[in-house]
């Protein structure tokens, strides 16, 4: 219990004192672009009211959820069965790679234009942006398969599919769950990106909509709200992994 | 034409390996015959090819030349009732299982009633001492307990053939000497045919029939040693034994190039 408070303290120290540094800062010499802490407090005060949750958050929550699923469970599916078969592989990772290349950002204007402005555009981004980097993990951990496991899957005539669902995928879990953890940032990148690029909905959207119209306090308390979900869902993660695959996490400490 | 008394013929085995355009001959016309319930041991410098044979009786890897055959059929994938034990246990078990399943494992491409899998992985368990950690992780076992568990999967199926490539270098010496005992003393029992490949002499000569010695580059068999001792035997008896220590001479005389 002393021990935990201890953490805590040491954890808090850093931000307690930033924010204390800016907002003194901010008093000697404003700047309209960094309002002090306590204007933000105020505006968050204003801004957050379950109304502005229904119609600004949850919709951001819905297409990064739908959209993490839906492209991670893709990318690990595809990702297993090109990582155990070759000639599939050999067939498809080029183009996988190549798509994975170009950034969300650049993806946009693109999917935009083919589906238009709406839900399922904003859930596509976040689906292909998660995908593809999902994918390539699993296929990497896939084939690094050590040689003892196929040597074991050979001896017990387990068969291919038998023999990736049951040794080779959890056996690649440790890299699996790093892919799937690194996604989250990504998803979260282009959730913003497609709220931002005129669609008019979600937090991005307000964070945009806030500066153009000058309520700059209003667009640091979306940031913020940014930067604690995927605080928030980073430390889920280092949760998730610990438990499902400690074999591989135990020994990694808790960096992440 | 099938020879029930040879349960393994190997006949004039070869094996080289394409290396970036050149070729590496590792084994040069091995030919041995296997007898049902025999204990082997291949013995050889490490490098030489020890792992490549035991990996080609099991299956595993592809001659070059010459054939395997279990009871008469040609070896081309792992045979059925071959349990195959290799160095390093960590790496071949998965973590993910606790002892019990990691055990049980080999039943997933089987058909078994669940109380014959748990009575079945229940008896292994109690044969190679384990039966109080069923319920653990491997991770959380010593190397010893860990090569443990891997003995007891391999023995799960009751295979006939028992394939063990240098299973206890791994382990402290200490616990190499109770494994070595624990091995002798199930495939005596069970009447398991086995073939283990280890480096250590000593090791060769106090588990097996019949030793092989395997040297050169490409390796063939350059000396074969009847072992004569009585069973069961007692590592301070055993070892201690003139026959063993004459043996013992000879082999060391024979692997430093006579
Ligand atoms: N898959 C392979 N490809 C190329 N060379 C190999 C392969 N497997 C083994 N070798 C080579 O064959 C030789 C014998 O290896 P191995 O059978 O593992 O020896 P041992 O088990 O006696 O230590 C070594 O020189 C090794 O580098
Ligand atoms: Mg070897």
């Amino acid at each position: 219990m002393k021990k935990k408070v201890n953490s805590i303290f040491w954890t808090l120290l850093l931000p307690s004192f930033i924010l204390i540094f800016w907002e003194i800062v901010s008093g000697f010499k404003p700047n309209p672009f960094f309002p002090p802490p306590s204007r933000i407090a105020g505006a968050i005060q204003e801004v957050i009211s379950i109304e502005w949750i229904l119609s600004s958050v949850k919709p951001s929550f819905i297409v990064l959820f739908v959209g993490y699923f839906v492209g991670a469970i893709l990318g690990l599916v595809i990702g297993s069965l090109l990582g155990e078969f070759v000639k599939m592989r050999i067939v498809f990772l080029p183009i996988c790679n190549f798509i994975r290349s170009i950034p969300s950002v650049a993806k946009v204007p693109l999917i935009l234009s083919i589906m238009g402005l709406g839900l399922s555009t904003r859930i596509s981004t976040v689906v292909i942006a998660v995908l593809f980097p999902v994918l390539m993990s699993t296929v990497r951990a896939i084939a690094a398969t050590r040689n003892e496991l196929l040597d074991l899957n050979r001896t017990l005539k387990f068969g291919r599919i038998r023999g990736l669902v049951s040794i080779r995928v959890p056996a690649a879990i440790g890299e699996i769950l790093t892919g799937l953890h690194a996604s989250v940032q990504v998803a979260v990148l282009a959730m913003i990106v497609s709220e931002m690029l005129g669609s008019g909905v979600g937090i991005g959207a307000f964070i945009i909509q806030s500066q153009s119209t000058f309520r700059i306090a209003n667009m640091w308390v979306g940031v913020f709200i940014v930067g604690l979900i995927g605080l928030a869902l980073n430390y889920l993660f280092m949760k998730i992994e610990r438990k499902v695959a400690p074999w591989y996490f135990k020994s990694k400490g808790l960096i992440a | 034409m099938k020879d029930r008394s040879k349960h393994i013929e190997i006949l004039n085995l070869s094996k080289s390996f394409e290396n970036s355009g050149s070729e590496l001959k590792v084994l040069k016309n091995i030919s041995l015959d296997v007898s049902s319930g025999e204990f082997i041991a291949i013995c050889g410098r490490s490098g030489v090819g020890k792992s490549t044979l035991i990996r080609m009786i099991a299956g595993l890897v592809k001659p070059s030349s010459g054939t395997v055959a279990i009871d008469g059929d040609l070896v081309v994938n792992p045979p059925n009732s071959m349990g195959f034990v290799t160095q390093d246990y960590s790496r071949s078990l998965l973590p993910w299982f606790s002892v019990e399943k990691n055990v049980a494992l080999p039943f997933k491409a089987k058909n078994f009633s669940k109380l014959e899998k748990k009575r079945k992985v229940e008896e292994v368990l109690e044969a190679v001492g384990l039966a109080d950690f069923a319920k653990f992780y491997p991770w959380q076992l010593s190397g010893g307990m860990q090569q443990r568990v891997a003995i007891a999967r391999s023995l799960v199926l009751d295979p006939k053939l028992l394939l063990l490539d240098e299973p206890f270098a791994s382990v402290d010496a200490q616990i190499r000497l109770e494994l070595e005992d624990l091995i002798a003393n199930i495939v005596l029992q069970k009447k398991i045919t086995t073939i283990i490949v280890t480096h250590d002499i000593d090791e060769a000569i106090y588990l097996a029939d019949r030793v092989i010695l395997i040297s050169d580059s490409p390796a063939s068999v350059s000396k074969i040693i009847q072992v004569k001792l009585a069973r069961p035997r007692s590592q301070t008896e055993t070892r201690s034994d003139p026959k063993f220590v004459k043996m013992r001479t000879q082999l060391y005389a024979s692997l430093r190039g006579k």
